[in-house]
């Protein structure tokens, strides 16, 4: 992945809330480069965009104003289909609380990006093998999520993230709800990957976790306080 | 492909639920099972007159002589209670030579005879008919033969029975090789008719009973050996009765004359009698007065459908729009791993077009059912025709998809943000 072309570029970018009588800013002026293969922490306290921020990168969300290039693209004017085909192929998610569907098998699950690609069922099958291969949990993938612990629920979710091989995986506090021994083993996972290649952007609470990241960006009140970038210590 | 596996999984999400889509579909289950049922029994019943009008022959028109109430009789001219009603050679003349689109006139005349089996005696009705007869009435003997031509030219003494006369004599021989006794004479039996044939409307009509057991035999031999006249005892003084003929049977050469001749029968027959002592009967008038009752049926039925369906339908879109709120949570993460607006639209539609189809085809089964269990059970008619199941399957699918859509564009519009909020 050697590439000039930064994989997202963010440009004055502003979310407004709430009504024009009574306008709700909660993003002002947000300007962010991201390169391929970069590993990246959004931190910052609660309530400060955090979230609307990654909803934009992750486009679900539409920026009030600004510009947004997505490798190269910008995608602040597509349409649904198009922003859902972005979604799909070009983006991975990863939630606090795994949002894996419950009455789904953890195959299943992981499947599902496969699908809305449209991948014929053979090949969903042999993809979703070697990605639980790849998070360790092969022998899990006839289970409910209901059956599976913490840690287990967000590997399945990590995989499904990686299903259509995307450019960037997107992250909301993806330790928030484990225990320090279970986030540290998530982390890692996620570590590997972006030694991989993988560019990965992660929201995150924790110090310990945001330790762990390269760069470090930090939102307050909706603006851009600190953007900091340290030496890989290993 | 992708809307095949749409399908396996909307069966799957019904599955998990079984007991609450069965409920769902109730409304159309019990919708489709009635109608069907409905149409079954009006189709059964249409099909029922229209065998015993075809049966009639949608080109004859019958006329029966008919008894003319007794006050009129009192006051009849003749005193040596002599009573002379019904139809008259004249009447046949007059119809054959006036109305160029009458084919054939066939007279009938019946005597009221003891018939012998061997040593068997047994009341019969013994018809006078022409070899025509049998065949523009659509007569047809499951042994031997009608008569025909050659027996009125000859004047054979041939006749044909109805299978009920054999059982009623116990005879166990070859009906062909018999004989029968009628009147003073023998008759050979060429032709047996088979019982039942003719259903409720036919019968009266055509004037043939269950109780009494026809012998047909040339009409010639009946006039010329048993005469027109019927002597019956009353309180010591014989009475007489005149009847030339029982029936008339015309033959009209096509089917669009028919009313035509049918009003020119009844100009003749009301200028030549001046009672009403006959009466007459065109099935093709049967027919249309008949198809007009229908068309009541066909107005109403599908309203009752309409009205089944819709309340169906309505059970469905309920349980649809508490399902999508009970998933909202589901549609946020389908829409976040890449799932369109038009993909969230189709897995509802088609869940719900499943649901609907599925109830379609319990109320298919329902109707079949209970129409097998009203033929065994009562004496209707049911008929259930290939399309009207294939039709309330349609409509079933149809109202799927007409009430699937607005909760399924309800689900694809919902925000993806505030979905995976959800729960
Ligand atoms: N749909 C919305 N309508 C109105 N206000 C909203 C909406 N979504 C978010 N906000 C507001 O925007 C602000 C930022 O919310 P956001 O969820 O991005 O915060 P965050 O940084 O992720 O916080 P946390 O760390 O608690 O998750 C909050 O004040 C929130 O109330
Ligand atoms: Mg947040």
């Amino acid at each position: 992945m050697v590439s000039n072309q930064p994989i997202l570029k963010l440009a004055k970018i502003e979310k407004v809330y709430g009504t024009a009588a009574n306008p709700l800013p909660v993003l002002r002026d947000v300007n962010l480069t991201v390169d391929a293969g970069e590993y990246v922490a959004i931190v910052g306290p609660s309530g400060a965009g955090k979230s609307t921020l990654l909803n934009i990168l992750g486009c679900l969300d539409q920026p009030t104003n600004g510009s947004y290039y997505l490798m190269g693209e910008d995608v602040a004017h597509f349409d649904d289909p198009r922003l859902s085909s972005v979604r799909n192929t070009r983006l991975g998610f990863i939630f606090q609380s795994f949002k894996l569907i419950s009455h789904l098998s953890v195959l299943e699950n992981v499947e599902m990006p496969l699908f809305y690609a449209r991948k014929p069922k053979r090949i969903r099958h042999r993809r979703c093998l070697e990605l639980l291969e790849q998070v360790g949990l092969s022998h899990r993938k006839s289970h409910r999520p209901s059956e599976l612990s913490g840690g287990e629920c967000q590997r399945v979710a990590i995989a499904r993230s990686l299903a259509n091989d995307p450019a960037m995986i997107l992250a909301d506090e993806p330790t928030g709800n484990l225990d320090s021994v279970t986030s540290a083993d998530i982390m890692g996972l996620l570590g590997r990957l972006n030694d991989s290649g993988r560019t990965i952007v992660l929201i995150t609470h924790d110090d310990e976790v945001a330790a762990s990241v390269p760069r470090r960006v930090s939102l307050r009140d909706g603006r851009i306080e600190h953007d900091t970038l340290r030496e890989a210590s290993n | 492909m992708f809307v095949f596996e749409l399908g396996t999984e909307a069966l799957r999400n019904l599955a998990r639920h079984k007991l609450r889509s069965l409920l769902t579909t109730l409304g159309i289950v019990f919708g489709v099972a009635s109608v069907l049922s409905m149409v079954a029994i009006g189709e059964g019943a249409r099909r029922a007159i229209l065998d015993q009008i075809q049966q009639l022959g949608i080109k004859n028109i019958i006329i029966n002589a008919r008894k003319p109430p007794a006050e009129e009789n009192v006051n009849n001219e003749d005193t040596s209670s002599r009573l002379r009603y019904g139809l008259t050679f004249h009447d046949v003349r007059q119809i054959a030579e006036t109305l160029p689109m009458v084919e054939a006139v066939l007279p009938v005349h019946d005597v009221e005879k003891w018939i012998w089996f061997k040593s068997r005696r047994i009341s019969a009705n013994v018809r006078g008919v022409t070899p025509d007869y049998f065949r523009r009435l659509q007569i047809i003997p499951f042994l031997g033969r009608t008569l025909e031509d050659i027996d009125s030219l000859e004047r054979r003494r041939a006749c044909v029975i109805r299978a009920r006369l054999l059982d009623e004599a116990k005879y166990v021989g070859d009906p062909l090789k018999l004989d029968l006794k009628i009147g003073t004479e023998y008759y050979r039996v060429v032709g047996v008719l088979p019982d039942f044939e003719f259903q409720d409307l036919s019968k009266s009509v055509l004037g043939i009973e269950d109780r009494t057991m026809e012998v047909y035999v040339p009409y010639e031999s009946v006039i010329n050996r048993f005469g027109l006249d019927t002597y019956t005892r009353r309180a010591g003084s014989r009475e007489m009765t005149r009847v030339e003929l029982h029936q008339i049977v015309c033959a009209i050469d096509t089917e669009e004359n028919v009313v035509h001749a049918a009003r020119g029968i009844q100009a003749i027959l009301s200028r030549l009698h001046k009672k009403k002592d006959y009466e007459m009967t065109v099935p093709l008038e049967l027919l249309e007065s008949k198809q007009k009752a229908q068309q009541v049926f066909n107005i109403v039925l599908p309203i009752i459908a309409g009205i089944s369906l819709l309340v169906g339908g309505i059970g469905i879109l309920n349980i649809m729009l508490a399902s999508i709120v009970e998933r909202t949570s589901e549609i946020g993460i389908r829409r976040a791993i890449g799932a369109s607006r038009w993909d969230i639209t189709w897995q509802f539609l088609i869940e719900t077009v499943t649901l609907a189809t599925i109830g379609g085809m319990l109320g298919v089964l329902l109707g079949v059912g209970s129409v097998y269990v009203l033929r065994v059970t009562t004496q209707w008619h049911a008929d259930l025709t290939p399309w009207a199941v294939v039709l309330s399957m349609g409509v079933s699918c149809l109202t799927g998809v007409v009430f699937g859509v607005y909760p399924a564009r309800r689900a694809a519009a919902m925000n993806p943000i505030e979905a995976l909020r959800h729960g």
